[in-house]
């Protein structure tokens, strides 16, 4: 598998460490009323689609950066590959 | 036209005869040549088999290759290039090849149909064990395997190319010669040792020269050209993901020499071309197995290409005009109605019967079914054939190619070499590739008419190295194993190391017919890597052994091991374990003196292993504050605080200090096991949770030395090193106080008065550069005070002693609260794991307390769980488990430390400590887990 | 107490082969500048000031002195700087100011010098990338054999491969095994 990194160009999936499904990113607000129910579905509820799916991939034999993948998990295709501090700092 | 050299001959042993052959012969030729018929005994029947094809598709030459005491099973005799030397011979017989004991079996052939194994060998079951499956595993399989370890070396590597050309035929050569001269990086792999394809077997022209030269002058302007790199002997045998393939390149069939054997190459191609060729099928008849038995186009390539001599009464059974290219005696053409229906000759076939009745006495049969295109590598990624009718075969699917894969030749079912050579332009046209030449070559059209199997109630064969018959495929039917899927698992019929290469056509052409269904409706198996065996050294290439994973060594590594240090795998890491000294018995003598020696005067240990994670930026205690559950961002310039890290879901992570260095810069260490997970969590929380935070971070972990210095005597030591300009008294740098100092006459160190050992302690930190020379002189400073140097084994005991969690406490399951730290997390922040950490049930009231024997003789396990009573032990009786022992020299007796139901509320109670793995059980108190100097005084001296 | 003695981390190892030759380069520093965040601009003119070189694109090294400067990761570089002074971080530090942080890693890698006609004969089996056509300025991380190594393109042909210092042994051992596969 390769990924296509927005700085570095294509490299070997062997460089990154998989972490999982890119809603990690969104991490509920620890002081809401439904704090307790928020991180339950935040940390154990996941949809497990047939087709487009973002997650987030570790370049650690690389730059270090998190990466956002959005890949086809029908035909492997990444039809997108983003840094994940950009989204993080756009949501912020 | 052969491509032998017959003045450079070659000698070689086949079944210990010595035998001759020349330099371009495979081994196959070479006993051809030498008239050897029979190669091998069947995998079920033991039938004597000799050579069916020319190449990788040969189902029935398996031998074994011997060299100096090794022994390379399931080797294509077609594949070996006869090499000086070879040691070649038959397998899967007892006896000899000509005359194999087992060669029963083919009597008790009827026992032997399809699927008798699920229907034998259950009774009685006693039998199953002692009995059947011994004989089953003696007989079972083809090529034995060696018990020794692989003699050879193997290497792996990295390509990359603008087009991969996978096959050097005809199609291969054109397309390649065209992206060459475009300027494209080019790589061009192909399983054989010369390039040409079909061009080296057959009696035709390329632009008036024989195609063998034009195979040879191609092959030459390739090889000149400095973008295109041709790779003979390299198979491409799988398709992955986004333009990866994977090649395995055979360098040499000789066994045991220095240099790697075979090569496998991870290649990155932005378009890849298939022109695999095709693959002849045969006809299934009675007795079609016999040797000298032979596919057509294979004895064309042995006639022409290896210039073997295979006999002049021969028969030609054939269904296609490409078969009537072969020189036989007698040919026998299914579309005028003739066929044959047996034949004779058991160590040879000496006659054949035709369906007209006819015995007609042979030297050899050729047999041609037709030709499959070789589209194994357009279904790697789950694409699957279509059926064409008129030319009877499977082709790829247009539609559901790999990514940019474009096919051509044969491959795509163009079968003049005309056809071939056009197809390869228009696909390089496709690519905005120019045709750098278009040759000119015979254009006969296919004819072709389906033909698979005379019907007969004798055993004709389809899956020749499996032995599955017509008689198999059609029984699996009867038994309502009509799926190809199925037909394949039960008969199976296409799993053996050819994987069907010359009978998976053919079977589901006889399953359609027997159950009445088209071949389209019928379907095919899915094709998976690897297209050819690969050998299992090739994937692992040079980690073997000791590079099978990294090896990371302490600053301290050198002097440990002068020291006699006995080392320990953690992870990646070799640890010093203890360090034995003359005289010790055993490695709890030396254990328990390095522990009284620590305790008792001084002890240094190499604590360079812990992460060691650089924190700095305006807001590094802010950013600190969220990922531990205490508060950094109080703390002190100049001090140092334990931290608990948690996951999100309240589940204790890692635990480690954390010392300031400035207002912002801090060292976070981190366990040895986790210093990888705790960096990627940081740097997750860093870029993605909190990104508007002004925080970084990098590993330091190899950038310094550090070393414990524990014991009463710890700071009299140091005193001996540290540079007198700085103060390490008591008042001046006490318990948690650390800073930058300089040591042994100005080399740059850090000092942190930590201790995981309950002393009085430091560790001391130099560039990694120095560390050598630090442990030296810390221990030559030591020598006065009878210093130990300490290990893994030591370091142990004494935290045990003291109480302190580590990673048999930290062991994912547990929380702040299990671990007896959850007053620790702070109610004034939110952190990692705080909310999930609050959650019903995941408090339960289990506590980390001690536990000594309540018989002071008695050893305490590991593992071992706390029932109230002796007696029944299930789910319910279960208090908890023990998570660490240790014989404590200073206490002499043994300690514990372990999780309780109600905690440190049943300090005082007694309770069974239940270990039924190894049949000790031993009631054990529970007290605190503060075992040695329980108030903490000697920390604070 | 003796002054201590620093030992590199290769022991100044120094091989030839046909075509290819290894070489440890010691007595350079390594420090690994972050840009302070909302201080992007004056950490480059501080860059310019204290190493005098523009900062290096994603993926590349830039000449800086006698030393050169790459690129490690968004907001992060690593400067490599000859002289054999281990508070290098210190005084870069301190000429970069409030606008970055800085951190040793000098002991933290070993540097060898890779050069000969057949270098890429030998990167090809060590390491995944395309190096044989890559940017002249070209410098990047990947792992060689489940070890980081960093790879740096120099201008006159040759490489440097740097690697963590605790696996460093068994890195050239590795590096040393396929020179001898390719070359014997």
């Amino acid at each position: 598998m390769i990924i296509n990194h927005p700085l570095l160009g294509p490299r070997d999936a062997s460089e990154f460490v998989h972490m999982g499904d890119a809603s990690l990113m969104h991490r509920p607000d620890p002081k809401s009323e439904t704090a307790a129910d928020d991180f339950y579905r935040y940390q154990y509820l996941r949809d497990n689609p047939a087709g487009l799916y973002a997650e987030l991939w570790f370049h650690e034999q690389g730059d270090r950066s998190w990466l956002v993948v959005t890949r086809n998990t029908l035909t492997h295709e990444i039809i997108d590959v983003q840094l994940a501090r950009h989204i993080a700092r756009q949501k912020s | 036209m052969s491509l032998v050299d017959f003045d450079a001959p070659i000698n070689f042993k086949f079944n210990g005869k010595a035998l001759q052959g020349f330099d371009g012969d495979t081994l196959a030729s070479a006993l051809l040549r030498n008239g050897v018929k029979v190669v091998a005994r069947s995998f079920k029947y033991h039938r004597p088999r000799g050579i069916m094809a020319a190449g990788s598709e040969e189902p029935n030459a398996l031998v074994e290759i011997h060299a100096s005491g090794v022994c390379e099973p399931n080797r294509r005799a077609t594949t070996i290039k006869l090499f000086e030397g070879l040691d070649a011979r038959s397998q899967n017989f007892v006896g000899s090849v000509d005359r194999d004991l087992l060669a029963i079996n083919d009597l008790l052939s009827p026992f032997f149909a399809a699927g008798f194994y699920y229907k034998t060998f259950m009774w009685p079951r006693a039998f199953w064990e002692k009995l059947y499956e011994p004989i089953i595993r003696r007989a079972a399989g083809l090529g034995s395997i060696m018990k020794t370890p692989d003699p050879d070396s193997y290497d792996k590597g990295f390509l990359h190319c603008d087009v991969l050309i996978i096959g050097g035929g005809p199609a291969g050569l054109l397309a390649a010669l065209n992206a060459g001269e475009a300027g494209k990086q080019v790589i061009l792999c192909d399983e054989d040792f010369i390039l040409g394809g079909r061009l080296l077997s057959e009696d035709i022209d390329v632009d008036g020269t024989p195609a063998a030269d034009w195979a040879k002058l191609t092959a030459h302007r390739l090889m000149m050209m400095p973008n295109v790199r041709v790779m003979k002997r390299t198979t491409v045998y799988g398709v992955y993901d986004h333009g990866i393939y994977g090649a395995l390149e055979t360098r040499r069939d000789a066994i045991g020499l220095k240099t790697p054997r075979h090569i496998l190459w991870r290649i990155y191609a932005k378009t890849s071309i298939l022109a695999a060729g095709a693959t002849e099928r045969p006809i299934a008849f009675e007795n079609n197995d016999r040797p000298g038995i032979m596919l057509a186009g294979a004895a064309r390539t042995y006639a022409n290409r290896f210039g073997v001599t295979l006999g002049d009464n021969a028969a030609l059974l054939t269904n296609n005009d490409d078969g009537l290219r072969t020189s036989a005696r007698h040919v026998l053409d299914v579309r005028g109605g003739e066929s044959v229906v047996n034949t004779k000759g058991r160590s040879g076939v000496k006659s054949v019967t035709l369906n007209s009745g006819q015995s007609l006495p042979v030297d050899g049969l050729y047999m041609s079914g037709g030709w499959n295109p070789n589209v194994h590598l357009t279904c790697h990624k789950r694409g699957r054939p279509k059926w064409d009718d008129v030319l009877s075969c499977f082709l790829p699917d247009a539609g559901n190619l790999p990514a940019d894969m474009k096919v051509i030749g044969s491959a795509n079912g163009a079968f003049s070499t005309q056809a071939v050579f056009d197809s390869a332009n228009a696909a390089c046209k496709t690519l905005g590739i120019k045709a750098a030449m278009r040759p000119k070559s015979e254009d006969a059209p296919v004819k072709v008419t389906a033909f698979w199997h005379v019907k007969t109630k004798g055993r004709a064969w389809v899956d020749f190295q499996n032995d599955v018959t017509a008689k198999d495929i059609a029984l699996a039917h009867q038994e309502g194993f009509s799926s190809v899927e199925h037909v394949k698992r039960y008969t199976t019929l296409g799993m053996a190391t050819d994987q069907g290469k010359t009978s998976n056509v053919l079977g589901l052409a006889v399953l359609a017919q027997a159950s009445g269904r088209t071949i389209p409706e019928t379907g095919t198996t899915i094709f998976r890597p690897p297209y050819t065996p690969v050998p299992i050294g090739a994937f692992a290439g040079a980690h073997r052994g000791t590079h099978f994973k990294p090896t990371r060594l302490t600053p301290s590594h050198k002097y440990s091991a002068e020291q006699g240090a006995t080392f320990v795998d953690t992870g990646y890491w070799k640890r010093a374990q203890w360090i034995a000294r003359p005289g010790e018995k055993g490695w709890r003598d030396s254990v328990d003196r390095e522990v009284l020696t620590t305790r008792g005067s001084v002890g240094i240990c190499d604590v360079s292993t812990l992460g060691k994670i650089d924190v700095q930026g305006k807001d590094a205690g802010k950013f600190l504050n969220k990922v531990y559950v205490n508060t950094f961002s109080t703390l002190k310039v100049g001090r140092c605080r334990y931290g608990l890290m948690l996951r999100e879901d309240g589940i204790a992570m890692d635990d480690g200090t954390s010392a300031r260095l400035s207002k912002t810069h801090y060292i976070t260490t981190t366990t040895t096991a986790k210093a990888g997970p705790v960096y990627r969590h940081m740097e997750f929380c860093r870029q993605v949770l909190f990104p508007e935070m002004d925080v970084h971070l990098i590993s330091t972990t190899d950038q310094w030395a550090q070393y414990s210095v524990a014991g009463p005597n710890a700071r009299k030591l140091l005193e001996k090193i540290v540079d007198p300009n700085f103060d390490i008294s008591n008042e001046a740098f006490p318990y948690m106080a650390c800073g930058q100092i300089t040591v042994c006459g100005g080399t740059r160190a850090r000092l942190f008065r930590l201790s995981f050992s309950g002393e009085l302690a430091y560790e001391i930190s130099v560039p990694a550069r120095y560390g050598d020379a630090l442990i030296r002189a810390l221990m030559s400073a030591g020598e006065e005070y009878g210093a130990a140097l300490y290990g893994t084994e030591a370091l142990g005991v004494m935290r045990i002693e003291k109480g302190h969690a580590a990673g048999n406490e930290l062991d994912g399951r547990t929380t702040a609260a299990h671990l007896g730290l959850g007053g620790f997390v702070s109610g004034k922040k939110d952190c990692i794991g705080k909310v999930l950490s609050a959650r019903e049930g995941l408090n339960d009231g289990v506590a980390l307390v001690g536990f000594i024997a309540d018989n002071p003789k008695d050893t305490l396990h590991n593992g071992a769980h706390f029932s109230a009573e002796l007696g029944k032990a299930g789910p319910n009786e279960d208090l908890g488990h023990m998570s660490s022992v240790a014989y404590s020299p200073e206490l002499k007796h043994w300690v514990g430390l372990g999780f309780i139901a109600g905690g440190k509320s049943r300090i005082g109670e007694t309770v069974y400590a239940r270990d039924f793995v190894r049949n000790h059980h031993v009631k054990v108190k529970i007290v605190s887990p503060h075992f040695v100097d329980p108030d903490g005084e000697r920390l604070r001296g | 107490m003796d002054k201590l003695t620093p030992l590199s981390v290769f022991e100044n190892y120094s091989r030839d082969w046909d075509g290819f030759s290894i070489a440890e380069i010691t007595g350079v520093e390594l420090v690994s500048l972050s840009v302070a965040g909302g201080h992007e601009k004056e950490f480059a003119k501080a860059m310019k000031t204290a190493l005098g070189c523009a900062l290096p694109a994603p993926g590349t090294v830039v000449p800086a002195g006698e030393g050169l400067v790459m690129w490690t990761a968004p907001g992060q570089y690593l400067a490599m700087i000859p002289g054999g002074n281990d508070r290098a971080d210190e005084e870069l530090a301190a000429a970069i100011g409030a606008t970055g942080y800085a951190v040793l890693q000098s002991d933290g890698w070993g540097i060898l010098q890779i050069s000969g006609d057949k270098i890429f004969d030998v990167l090809e089996r060590f390491v995944p990338l395309n190096l044989r056509n890559c940017a002249d300025n070209f410098a990047a991380r990947t792992s060689a054999h489940h070890m980081a190594v960093i790879c740096v393109r120099l201008l006159d042909g040759a490489w440097l491969l740097l690697t963590p210092r605790t696996s460093a042994a068994g890195f050239l051992e590795s590096l040393e095994h396929v020179t001898d596969n390719v070359i014997g």
